[in-house]
This record gives C-alpha cells, structure tokens and sequence, in this order.
C-alpha cells in the first residue's frame, strides 16, 4: 500500500500542474492520461507506432549495448584491481576517456561508422556502450582495490595462490560492486538512449518519438506523455535492479 | 609436529618489533606466547605461518598449518559450512561430510547454512576454528582468538579447546595471563618491544585446571611479575 505521505506527495504534484497548466501552453493532466492511454493501444499516426512500440525500442538498444558494455567492463576491471600491470597501463586510459560525455563521441561515431549500412544504430549502440562502460568499470575497480586485507591474508595462510585468492575472495567479494555498477550503467546508459535517439531519423524509440512530436508542430499532449514513460522505464529498471541487490543473501 | 623457532628477528624500518625470539614446541604440545598489547605476537604468529618473512633467524617446521585469527575472518558469502571447506577447496578437496562433522565437533549442529552475519561473535569464531581443523593441520597456530569474546563463552571455549586439541601441537597468542595459564604446557614470555623471550614457564598443572587454586595464582603472580619491568 501506497503511505499517505507519498499519495499526498503526488495530489501536491498534480495540482501545481493543473495550476500551471492554466497558466502556460501545457494540457492538463488528465488530458496527458487521456493521450496516453490512446497512443499506448492505438499507432500514433505520424510515426505509425505506438508509444509501447516506441519504449520496446528504445528499451532493446539500451540492453543490447550495456550488455555488451558490462561483459568488457567487469572481467576488464577485475583485471586492472587485481593486477599491477594492467592497472597501471589501463587505469589513465579510462581516467582519460571518462569525462567526455557520451553525447559527444556521436559525431566521431557518425563518421567513423558512415561506412557500415547501418551508421545510425550502430552509432546509438556506441553511445549507450560508452555511458555505461564506466560506471559499471569504476564500480567493480573499486570493490576489487577494496577486498578487505584480513581476507586475502587468511586465504594466503590457507595456502591460496594468486588465482585462487582472485577466484575465492576478490570476485564473490566484488559481486556487489558488479550488481551496482550493471545498475548505474543501464541508468546511464538510459539516458544516452534518449539523448542519441533525439539527434538522428531512427525511426523508433521514445526519444526519437519526442523529438518528431516538437518537429511536426509541438504536441506537447505526446511529448508529456513521452517524457513520462522515460521517466517510468527508468525508475523502474533502477527499482528491479536494487531489489536484485537486495537479494544478495549474505549482505 | 615440533617446531623449533631460532633467533627470529624483525624490523620494520627502524622500528625494531622481535629481537630474537627462539623457542620450541614439542610434537602435540600447548605453547602460549604471551605478551603485551603490541609486542610483536601476531608478528611472530604469521612469520611461523610463512606469511610475513623474518629479516634473521629461522622457522623449523614441515607440516600443514591451520590458522586462527583475532577476528573470525569468515569469508561473508560463504555458509558457516562452505567456510569450513575452504581450506579443503584449495586442495582440491569437496569434502562437506568433514566440513559438517567438524561444525558438530565446535557446536554448531545445524547451523551449517547460515551466513556469517547472522551468526553472533562466539559462533563465528567456532565456524573459524573448525575452518582451521578441517584441513586437518600438524599444528594450530592462534591469534588471540576469544579476545573478542564476553568472559564467560572465553571461558567456556577455552575448555572445548582443551579437549579438541589434545593430540594438536598448538603455539597459542595472548595477552592473557589467566588463559596462558589454563590452557599451555608451557607459556613463553615475551618482554615490550622489541620482543624479547623474557622466560619460558612450564605449567605442570593437571588439566582442566582449577583458577583458584593456590598453584594457579602463584604462576599467575610470577608471569605478572615477568611482564611488568620489575622483574
């Protein structure tokens, strides 16, 4: 059951927007329900798609590429946490690539991948590849550099080599670490979706959807309900992969 | 197993931690080292285990170790019984009979899947300790293992301890008078640092000894005498 505190947060919410939907261009909230329903059953004519169409869209990118971002990611920084060599070679490579925002490799990205069929795809999957790669790459790192000392030395006294200490202590110890970094890295990686869906014709996809909804003449009824279910899909993937962290049995 | 400690020497920097500490430990003998808080025990302890490196002197000893830490130093992801395994693991053994007869020997019948946390203080320390049996060990090398614990499940262990180990050649760590006293055959006293073996005491008290009793104090007097600088 929903606490009063929160039905209460969202009665608030909802009367400032009926309060500023009098006062600017902005339909109110039951007409953006209204809308909502209606493009979720029924194509919405311009694109010929239904926003659930559009969400599935984006959703499948945003896995596909953090997919393949995490599987690089996670045995990459394991690697560079537990060994000297890769660490010092690899570390200010990623120090040196993590403050561009994602956003800004998309023109590289076009030129780079023009001679592929496919560049724009391509291009968003290379996008939400790079905004989740680190997050998730920073996490694990850090979990591995932290294993607790007392651990490594008492699996030493037990005769562990240094495959063995990686394998029984380091790894299990970092899985929480993995889990939080595949978290952050689809939240941002979430993000990078949208924004590279809004910059080129791709045909699906909510932040394309939002973008065409301004282009034909601003149906802000469509782009509310566009940017709602971002928000949605977003909240909730964060939800669901807490609550698997949370079910980590040892914690 | 017997092992025989020679000279042990050990800096770090300029910090002079053992001075060179030689003492033995007959084949199935209880030999506590006692000494103050930051005398260079634990340093001791992991130079016998091989996991810190003497600048002199030398370790005699050709056999498996098992180790017991101040803290119980589970591993979390582990059940109380994949935690007893362990040791076992790493030699290429899967032998949970013995990981769970080993938890039945410290006590803990039916508790072999659950996690360390949901285990108190006392209880994890068993779960370490039949971690370190289960490898089945020449010797047992322990870190102050009940400083950890409330007075009465010390005590209470101790006495277990007694009897698990008697064909166990044991090198005990403690800053414990009383539990030096109660538990070794010998103790061996080490000055402040740097460590220095002030005496080796022979207890020849029969077991389980009395606390009270008036042999008991006496030794407990003299090695209190040893410790402090007076003597």
């Amino acid at each position: 059951m929903m606490s009063k505190a929160k039905i209460l947060s969202i009665l608030i919410f909802l009367s400032i927007w009926y309060l500023i939907s009098n006062l600017v261009r902005l339909p109110h909230p039951h007409e953006v329900l209204l809308k909502f329903l209606e493009i979720s059953i029924n194509s919405e004519p311009v694109l010929g798609k239904t926003l659930i169409q559009h969400a599935i869209a984006s959703i499948s990118r945003v896995l596909i590429a953090s997919t393949l971002a995490f599987s690089v990611a996670i045995p990459l920084a394991i690697l560079c946490g537990w060994f000297r060599v890769f660490r010092d070679i690899i570390t200010p490579i990623v120090e040196i690539l993590r403050p561009i925002p994602p956003i800004a490799w998309i023109p590289l990205a076009y030129v780079v991948f023009a001679p592929l069929p496919n560049t724009v795809s391509i291009s968003q999957l290379f996008i939400v590849f790079i905004g989740s790669f680190f997050p998730c790459f920073i996490s694990v790192f850090d979990y591995v550099r932290n294993t607790p000392k007392e651990l490594i030395e008492m699996a030493r006294v037990f005769g562990a080599k240094d495959l063995d200490v990686l394998r029984y202590v380091v790894i299990p110890h970092s899985v929480q670490g993995i889990l939080t970094g595949i978290r952050i890295g689809i939240g941002v990686g979430w993000m990078c979706i949208i924004a590279a869906e809004m910059l080129a014709t791709s045909g699906e996809g909510l932040g394309y959807f939002v973008m065409v909804m301004y282009e034909v003449g601003g149906r802000v009824s469509e782009i509310i309900c566009g940017i709602a279910l971002i928000g949605l899909i977003g909240y909730t993937m964060n939800y669901v992969l807490l609550k698997i962290e949370g079910m980590v049995p040892w914690r | 197993m017997a092992l025989i400690v020679r000279d042990v020497r050990k800096s770090y920097g300029n910090l002079r931690v053992l001075d060179g500490i030689s003492f033995k430990a007959k084949d199935n003998e209880f030999v506590c080292v006692i000494g103050r808080s930051g005398c260079g025990k634990t340093t001791l302890l992991k130079i016998i285990a091989g996991i810190e490196k003497a600048d002199y002197g030398e370790v005699k000893f050709n056999g498996r170790i098992g180790f017991v830490f101040q803290e119980d130093r589970l591993l979390p992801w582990r059940t109380a019984l994949r935690n007893v395994s362990f040791g076992l693991e790493l030699m290429g053994i899967r032998d949970y009979k013995r990981a769970k007869r080993l938890l039945e020997l410290v006590g803990l019948k039916g508790f072999e899947d659950y996690y360390p946390k949901q285990l108190s203080t006392g209880m994890r320390q068993r779960v370490a300790f039949a971690r370190a049996l289960a490898i089945d060990p020449d010797i047992l090398l322990m870190d102050e293992p009940f400083a950890n614990l409330d007075a009465q499940t010390r005590e209470e262990m101790q006495e277990e301890l007694l009897k698990i180990v008697e064909n166990k050649t044991v090198v005990f760590v403690t800053h414990s008078i009383d539990e030096a006293i109660y538990l070794a055959d010998r103790v061996v006293v080490l000055s402040p640092r740097p460590a220095r073996v002030v005496k080796i005491v022979e207890i020849d008290l029969e077991k389980p000894r009395d606390r009270n009793s008036s042999e008991f104090l006496e030794i407990k007097r003299n090695i209190s005498l040893l410790l402090s600088n007076r003597a």
